[in-house]
């Protein structure tokens, strides 16, 4: 599918909305969220009953447009949709998100397929049907009823219209944006393979994510994906762990294969990088759109208690990464410019009382030595951790290489913690988190520098 | 596809498994010198041309997991234990189901046992398998697994990726394996299941770790 076609998608200069225009159906709530969230371009509720909705006309059919539509937005009964695709085509319009349900999602595969047949005829592309919309942020444009996401740079795709409803509220809650948001429900057209294919050119987007349940045409999913991920980071959520063995195999080595392992390994050679569920993807997101990559898998844990720093460093070790402690030289340097109170192995433990200097000067001296850095604050009431926050940007700006913040908790670190956010400096709730976000981090960078994988056919 | 593919397709059986290690040597594998027999004369001939001590299995199409059945002599010392051997073996591929004869290898003394094998999955294509075979792959269940093809690198990381690596790195003053030659056979397993779109299923297993080269001591070869 060429861009043009997904530039009708996410960035319409006209949106025809078919179905109801009764407060608190779909309907009238998907052009409500089109207002509300500041769509510029032309919008045509069309129904019979005609009249006014949320201060736009009614069109009483696709015929008598006054302008050009690009995009249609579906939320019509089932057996209505087969004809308003065809309507639609007629009238040129190419694209059509499909958020009415009733097809193979229950059974009723024949719709489908009618549908299917219908928009091939026409020329007309879906997203959906059974889904919940989609979203570009950047555009404005809302054709949704789900929570308006932010704008930011992570797209996400989902193949669970609830999953992704969840998330987008869920993001809303923590200021977590995103570059352009799809649920492509029973995917009768548009699916992973093209939505992956637009994404890595779309500006707006550092990283993509998917959630999925089952991939079809896997080789060709893989191919796509190997070819995407090595130019932005793809990260899965892939639902359903288990299932080992279910297969009817004769040999021993077939018996034991899970499905889920063999997930594991399709989205190793695709350099995916898969996550356990939301949080993992909201913290991993987060650092891949803001953090440089490590060079390698040493990380530095710089902290002023003890607890935090050693469930991090417990954590990081778990999960792979080199926690060493400092060479003799490092040490040294750290001795100098460092309270004799200070504890100099891994965790580097500054003790209660630090502030500026001593997190600048761990931090910038560590760094000359790991490849990367998780800064932990454990904050006491009557301290201001401003100039800890202070500190880790200053030597987050002059290092390329990735520091991830932890500043603990609540109140007393609000307002550090916001001044983090807008350096764009990754602050998580626990170390732990930290020690995860990098360690998916070395993975990354791995899958980039695995030039000896043997390419898909 | 390939002739010996066809053919056994057209039987509805799998390959047997002279035919099975005939296919790995097209593909580059190194298998163990063997020959398939029909007879007890032919039997003590190739075992005199082998060397002793060997090891004789039972070929059928019938049996796809031969220790199960009973039809594996493993280290059979001089031409008396081939006898006794055959007659055994040929009393379990007797009666309706036919057997398809003997194959007969040097034995091969050994510690670790290995599995690699193919899956092929509907979505994904031929998933390669790598681990702890014998009655460890049951037992503990500790396999890699990899898309084909596979490149050294890949079949390496699958190598490193099983909780039993440590068996491969010569433990006790044990000499390491050969991890190329194991890597290698991956490799070419993964071509071979790539080209061979009629194979289902492959499964090397035992496959024994040399210090030089590895020995693969049983393959089955599942038709679809």
């Amino acid at each position: 599918m060429s861009g043009r076609i997904f530039d009708s998608f996410f960035a319409p200069k006209g949106v025809a909305f078919f179905g109801s225009i009764r407060p608190g159906k779909i309907g009238y709530e998907i052009i409500k969220s089109t207002k509300e969230g500041g769509f510029e371009g032309r919008v045509y509720p069309i129904n019979p009953a005609g009249g006014e909705v949320l201060g736009y006309p009614v069109y009483t059919s696709v015929s008598g447009l006054p302008g050009e539509a690009e995009l249609a937005v579906i939320s019509l009964p089932q057996r209505a949709v087969s004809e308003t695709i065809a309507e639609c085509g007629s009238k040129g319009i190419r694209a059509a998100v499909i958020i009415s349900s009733g097809f193979s999602e229950v059974g009723n595969h024949q719709a489908e397929e009618e549908l299917v047949a219908v928009a091939k005829k026409w020329g007309v592309r879906i997203i959906g049907p059974n889904c919940a919309g989609l979203m570009n942020p950047w555009a404005r444009h809302f054709p949704s009823i789900e929570v308006r996401a932010l704008p930011g740079h992570t797209a996400f795709i989902t193949q669970s219209g609830a999953l992704g409803g969840a998330t987008l509220a869920l993001a809303e809650e923590r200021g977590f944006g995103f570059s352009k948001f799809v649920s492509y429900g029973n995917r009768c057209d548009v699916g992973d393979i093209e939505l992956l294919s637009y994404l890595v050119d779309d500006p707006e987007t550092k990283v993509i994510v998917l959630y999925v349940e089952g991939i079809e045409r896997g080789r060709e999913f893989l191919r796509v994906a190997q070819r995407v991920s090595s130019q932005k980071p793809v990260v899965a959520i892939k639902a359903g762990r288990t299932q080992a063995g279910t297969r009817a195999a004769s040999s021993h080595t077939g018996t034991l294969a899970g499905t889920d392992e063999i997930y594991d390994a399709a989205f190793r050679k695709s350099g995916i990088i898969r996550v356990e569920g939301v949080e993992e993807m909201f913290d991993l997101c987060q650092a891949l759109s803001r953090c440089p990559l490590p060079g390698g898998k040493r990380v530095v844990i710089v902290t002023n208690s003890g607890g935090p720093g050693i469930l991090a460093a417990d954590r990081a070790e778990r999960l792979g990464l080199d926690v060493a402690e400092p060479s003799g030289s490092l040490k040294q340097r750290l001795g100098s410019r460092l309270s004799p109170h200070a504890s100099l192995k891994n965790p580097i433990d500054l003790t209660v009382e630090s502030g500026y200097d001593e997190y600048r000067a761990a931090l910038e001296e560590a760094l000359s030595e790991y490849d990367a850095a998780i800064a932990i604050n454990v904050a006491t009431p009557y301290l201001d951790s401003r100039g800890i926050a202070r500190a880790v940007i200053d030597v987050a700006r002059s290092f390329t290489k990735p520091i991830v913040a932890s500043f603990m908790a609540g109140r007393i670190v609000r307002e550090a913690v916001s001044m983090l956010k807008e350096a764009g400096v990754v602050n998580l709730d626990t170390g732990e988190r930290c020690s995860f976000v990098v360690s998916k981090m070395v993975e990354r960078k791995r899958n980039l520098e695995r030039i000896g994988f043997a390419p898909l056919d | 596809m390939h002739p010996l593919i066809e053919k056994a397709r057209r039987e509805d059986r799998h390959l047997l498994e002279p035919e099975a290690l005939g296919l790995l040597e097209e593909y580059g594998i190194v298998v163990p010198r063997h020959v398939a027999v029909h007879s007890e004369q032919e039997a003590l001939a190739a075992a005199r041309d082998l060397g002793f001590p060997v090891t004789m299995k039972i070929v059928s199409r019938h049996i796809l997991h031969k220790t199960e059945s009973g039809g594996v002599a493993l280290d059979l010392r001089d031409e008396d234990g081939v006898k006794e051997a055959f007659s055994r073996l040929a009393s379990v591929g007797g009666g309706e189901k036919k057997g398809d004869g003997f194959i007969l290898y040097p034995f091969q003394a050994h510690e670790v046992e290995l599995a690699m094998g193919m899956v092929r999955d509907a979505q994904f294509g031929p998933v390669m398998t790598f681990g702890l075979g014998g009655i460890w792959i049951e037992a503990l269940r500790d396999l890699a697994y990899g898309i084909a093809p596979l490149s050294p690198e890949e079949a390496e990381e699958m190598l490193r990726s099983i909780r039993g690596r440590s068996l491969l790195e010569g433990l006790r003053g044990r000499e390491p394996a050969d991890r190329r030659a194991l890597c290698e056979v991956l490799v070419r397993l993964s071509r071979m299941a790539l080209e061979e779109t009629a194979i289902r299923e492959i499964d090397l297993n035992p496959v024994f770790p040399l210090s030089k080269g590895c020995f693969i001591a049983d393959v089955r070869v599942v038709i679809r």
